[in-house]
């Protein structure tokens, strides 16, 4: 019960600063962008919301955990790590902190998106809340897995030769054809088979988004996808832990 | 219960090639004011940082109040680190009031602590105002406040003076030997010897990643007086002759240097050089004993065959190119 206080507290003071810091202001004004370019000139149903919103969000949180990121690696952490916060917190309160800019850059989105077709396209689709929720649920959860990936691959958790083991994974996983060009596809095939399965939860997590048919088997996806993010930010916390610790003075 | 603070077992720590820790070995006891002193590079802030549990050993054994699990220990530890960065979009009250409650302290007991601590470290209404807007001394003032708020039992903290003009560095002495007073145990890192002077119990003097000598000002001032002679240039000859004299003779290009001296031993000396035609242009008797026990040390385990650890000026600066390599 106490670790979970520090965390909160802590989560509460770095977002604090981020948002006084005005570094927030380049996700408001990336939001207001993204909606004006593409969410603003004509009426858009939920599902091109979502398609449109799902990789927008990705994109965002990349952003942002890779702000939130640079700045747990400031020597003013040395004061907060050698508390009993201690690095697991450390970490999860910057982990928390990106989701919550990201949520409520979701948030803002859909908000202006809502009022503007009210407003202006006078309904012209509807937005029933039951459906926006069920559409935001495997989004957000898409945006965690992605932000507990950022976490694992930051050089506050891994060094370079591990970061780049994991950048391999990814990139065979995420294959595309031109891999079956290439005259090592045949090598390749096998580990693709093994590392791709761990990138379903997010594609269909992406699906699930845009057509929000929680049936049969589709019930599984938000659970693969938490659980996955579980497993990446688990695997975070695990090699932070036993990672020599030395910040960047700026 | 332990009755050492730290204790510290054939500790060894690298960054890939460069040795930097090469077994420490070395206990604090509790309520001492310890004092570490070193040359740049020596290893002094990779130490520090391996008894806050920020680094990991390669080898040995750190012990915070008997035990190895720093986490558990971390609410009776305190640490100011050697330059004063803070979060600066808060006001001083508002952080301290944060790290309080990461450290456990809620409601009117976090309240007191922190008016306690501004009271203690002199802040005044500049605990009003935000951190960004301070001064260096006022940044080690917040410092030390966020090191003692959660009222640790044992300090440590890296270059207090750090930044700090004549009279803040007067002031941090005073504030530290407070703290001691109050009961503190106090592990001093720095290359100040006035510092030292001023406040430690013990001196450890860290050279080559390894505690060359160890000891206390008592000890010291007992060890004997040292005199320094000057001279225009000293010929090789001589210095071999001089230094066959004893182990108390010290031989420089300029100077040599007595300790412990003795009125026969300085007659000899002098007696050698004025024979071999050097110029000696001052004799000083050196009223301090801790300089002269810092430099002694030094310059005895430099002369030992070993490798110099790094051509970074600070530790620090050593940790900041290490980063690249992550």
């Amino acid at each position: 019960m106490a670790a979970i206080r520090r965390i909160l507290t802590f989560t509460q003071f770095t977002l604090t600063e981020y948002v006084r810091s005005g570094r927030i202001i380049i996700e408001i004004i990336a939001t207001m962008l993204f909606w004006a370019l593409f969410l603003r000139q004509w009426p858009v149903d939920l599902n091109q919301f979502f398609s449109l919103t799902g990789v927008f969000t990705l994109l965002l949180s990349m952003y942002s955990t890779s702000a939130l990121l640079s700045l747990g690696e400031r020597p003013q952490g040395y004061t907060i790590i050698t508390r009993p916060l201690g690095r697991p917190g450390y970490l999860l309160s910057h982990y928390f902190v990106a989701l919550i800019v990201v949520g409520a850059m979701f948030l803002l989105v859909t908000a202006v998106t809502l009022f503007y077709n009210q407003l202006v396209f006078r309904g012209a689709f509807e937005f029933p809340l039951g459906e926006v929720m069920k559409g935001a649920i495997p989004l957000l959860l898409n945006v965690a897995l992605l932000a507990s990936l950022m976490v694992l691959l930051s050089s506050l958790v891994l060094n370079n030769t591990l970061r780049l083991l994991v950048l391999a994974i990814l990139a065979i996983a995420l294959y595309s054809q031109a891999w079956h060009l290439s005259p090592i596809f045949p090598y390749i095939r096998p580990l693709q088979s093994l590392f791709s399965w761990p990138v379903y939860p997010a594609i269909a997590g992406f699906k699930l988004a845009t057509t929000r048919e929680f049936t049969g088997p589709a019930l599984y996806i938000p659970l693969s996808q938490l659980a996955l993010t579980v497993l990446l930010m688990s695997l975070a916390l695990s090699a932070f832990k036993r990672r020599d610790i030395i910040l960047r003075n700026q | 219960m332990s009755d050492q603070a730290i204790s510290i077992s054939h500790l060894h720590k690298s960054y890939g090639p460069l040795h930097v820790l090469r077994g420490v070995e070395l206990d604090v006891a509790r309520g001492d004011i310890f004092g570490l002193l070193g040359p740049n590079g020596a290893g002094k802030t990779t130490l520090t940082h391996t008894v806050l549990g920020l680094l990991r050993p390669d080898d040995g054994t750190v012990r915070i109040f008997g035990s190895e699990d720093r986490e558990k220990m971390s609410k009776r530890i305190g640490y100011l680190p050697e330059r004063p960065r803070y979060h600066g979009q808060f006001t001083g009250r508002e952080y301290l009031s944060s790290l309080g409650r990461l450290s456990d302290l809620s409601g009117k007991q976090l309240h007191d602590r922190i008016d306690a601590v501004v009271e203690i470290v002199g802040l005044g209404q500049a605990a009003e105002r935000r951190i960004g807007t301070y001064s260096k001394g006022m940044l080690q003032r917040i410092g030390i406040a966020q090191a003692v708020l959660h009222e640790p039992e044992l300090l440590i903290i890296d270059e207090p003076a750090s930044g700090l003009d004549p009279g803040g560095q007067r002031e941090m002495a005073m504030l530290l030997r407070t703290l001691s007073d109050a009961g503190h145990t106090i592990f001093l890192c720095t290359h100040q010897l006035t510092d030292v002077a001023r406040l430690c119990d013990r001196i450890g003097v860290l050279v080559n990643g390894r505690i060359a000598d160890i000891a206390s000002l008592p000890e010291l001032r007992a060890r004997g007086q040292s005199v320094t002679i000057n001279v225009a240039d000293l010929p090789h000859d001589t210095a071999d002759a001089l230094e066959s004299l004893g182990p108390e003779v010290r031989c420089e290009r300029v100077s040599v240097t007595l300790f412990p001296t003795s009125d026969r031993l300085m007659e000899a000396v002098l007696r050698r050089l004025l024979d071999d035609g050097v110029v000696v242009q001052s004799v000083v008797p050196e009223a301090d004993a801790l300089e002269h026990f810092y430099h002694n040390t030094v310059h005895q385990a430099k002369s030992a065959p070993a490798q110099p650890l790094a051509s970074a000026e600070t530790s620090e600066e050593l940790l900041e190119t290490l980063i690249e390599d992550r």
